[in-house]
């Protein structure tokens, strides 16, 4: 049976005997994805993480904490690079805080 | 809990009472309570034999008055035909256990358990049956039954989306579908400015697309007339990639991809591959003589066997 067919099947067992459908458990083998917002990109092959600065709203791209003053960059919430979920990923961090960082080598 | 509710009304001698749902408000003053009707039963009704009649708690009057903490809707016998509860301009803060809701509108307004829902709109959906016309401005978690319902598009969030929801028709929306079951026609398109969403671990998909963002179907299974187009990448790890890490694919086409069209996914049927950056499938097992390889680029890709 197709998923359509199922669907609306389901549907009908529902709407007649009030037989609600049970989720199927997907595989969930992809532990490698991640619901993580994006890293952000600097200049060359360095990438780092978005991140909210409280003191000025202003989205910046954090990288290693001994540069990271050379190396933030104020962003957008609408920069593609610079992910404008960060608030709620990382919020109220100082420039001073951001430590998480990686390098695309 | 609620269909017992419903038998013991309709085995009643006489006419009884029982809370069907609660309907919390918010005790500001800032918004009204939300204005209840009951329209006109229809000849040929064929819904449930039974009326949210009459509702409970301190006052549910009309928008405008201030103070009610909540309220209780009561269900009566209503005999041979059955009404439905009409809101209209709902601003509670939530309706938990609701049943035949229609055209419920509220941003801000929650939903949990809920059955019979036409044309409703709040913040999020959860757990709730048999949905027709609903809009959600956040999610809809393990929600099921879903038909032609839609999201708003101007925001995105990473806890915005579908989320354990399971039998899905016909809905279009720019955020993340993850870990649901059964859906039909249900499509991923790309946020104007925020491309981030993407199906990751859901099975039983027919029909089902995404394009423009980042990443494509992640961790699925059992796909029929699937595909990802122009995914794009980025620094993050996994995107440009079209199918990563699927099982049992059929007729699902991959195309104009950043990076890999197919990649470590696991019997694939008359799949095609087509204009991908880096190769049509790689690190992928069981590809049938009837996919399609064509126009990719890359290197040491894997090669559909001849028949």
């Amino acid at each position: 049976m197709s998923i359509q067919g199922k669907i609306k099947a389901n549907l009908e067992a529902y709407r007649q005997h009030g037989i609600k459908p049970q989720r199927t458990l997907p595989k969930g083998s992809s532990a490698a994805i991640s619901i993580e917002p994006p890293v952000c990109r600097f200049r060359g092959p360095l990438v780092g993480k978005c991140k909210c600065l409280k003191e000025n709203s202003m989205y910046i791209c954090g990288i290693l904490k001994i540069r990271v003053r050379e190396h933030q960059r104020p962003g957008h919430p609408n920069d593609p690079q610079c992910n404008p979920d960060c608030p709620k990923f990382e919020v109220g961090g100082t420039s001073n805080e951001i430590t998480e960082a990686q390098s695309s080598g | 809990m609620i269909k017992n509710a419903i038998r013991k009304l309709l085995l009643a001698d006489s006419s009884v009472t029982k809370k069907l749902a609660t309907y919390s408000f918010t005790s500001d003053g800032t918004k009204a309570p939300a204005i209840f009707t009951i329209p006109v039963i229809p000849e040929d009704a064929t819904y449930p034999a039974v009326i949210l009649s009459s509702i409970g708690g301190a006052d549910c009057g009309t928008r405008g008055q201030r103070g009610v903490g909540y309220g209780d809707a009561q269900a009566g016998f209503s005999g041979d035909y059955a009404k439905k509860l009409s809101v209209q301009n709902l601003v509670c803060d939530g309706i938990t256990g609701g049943y035949n809701l229609s055209d419920l509108t509220g941003d801000d307004g929650t939903y949990t358990d809920c059955e019979i829902m036409e044309n409703c709109s709040g913040k999020i959906f959860t757990g709730c049956t048999d949905l027709t016309g609903c809009h959600a401005e956040e999610n809809f978690t393990t929600c099921s039954l879903m038909e032609s319902c839609t999201m708003q598009s101007d925001e995105y969030s990473s806890s915005y989306g579908l989320f354990d929801c399971s039998n899905v028709s016909n809905m279009t929306i720019v955020h993340t579908i993850s870990g649901c079951s059964d859906l039909y026609n249900c499509n991923v398109t790309a946020h104007s400015t925020t491309p981030y969403s993407y199906i990751v671990n859901c099975t039983g998909m027919e029909s089902c697309s995404i394009s423009g963002n980042h990443k494509g179907f992640a961790g699925c299974s059992d796909l029929t007339d699937c595909t990802a187009d122009s995914i794009i990448t980025t620094s993050s790890d996994y995107t440009g990639i079209g199918f990563y890490d699927c099982d049992d694919l059929t007729g699902c086409t991959s195309s104009n991809n950043a990076d890999v069209g197919f990649y470590q996914c696991n019997t694939l049927t008359t799949c095609s591959a087509t204009n991908n950056t880096n190769c049509g499938y790689l690190g992928c097992t069981g590809i049938s003589s009837d996919c399609v390889d064509s126009g990719n680029g890359g290197s040491n890709c894997d090669e559909v066997p001849e028949e």
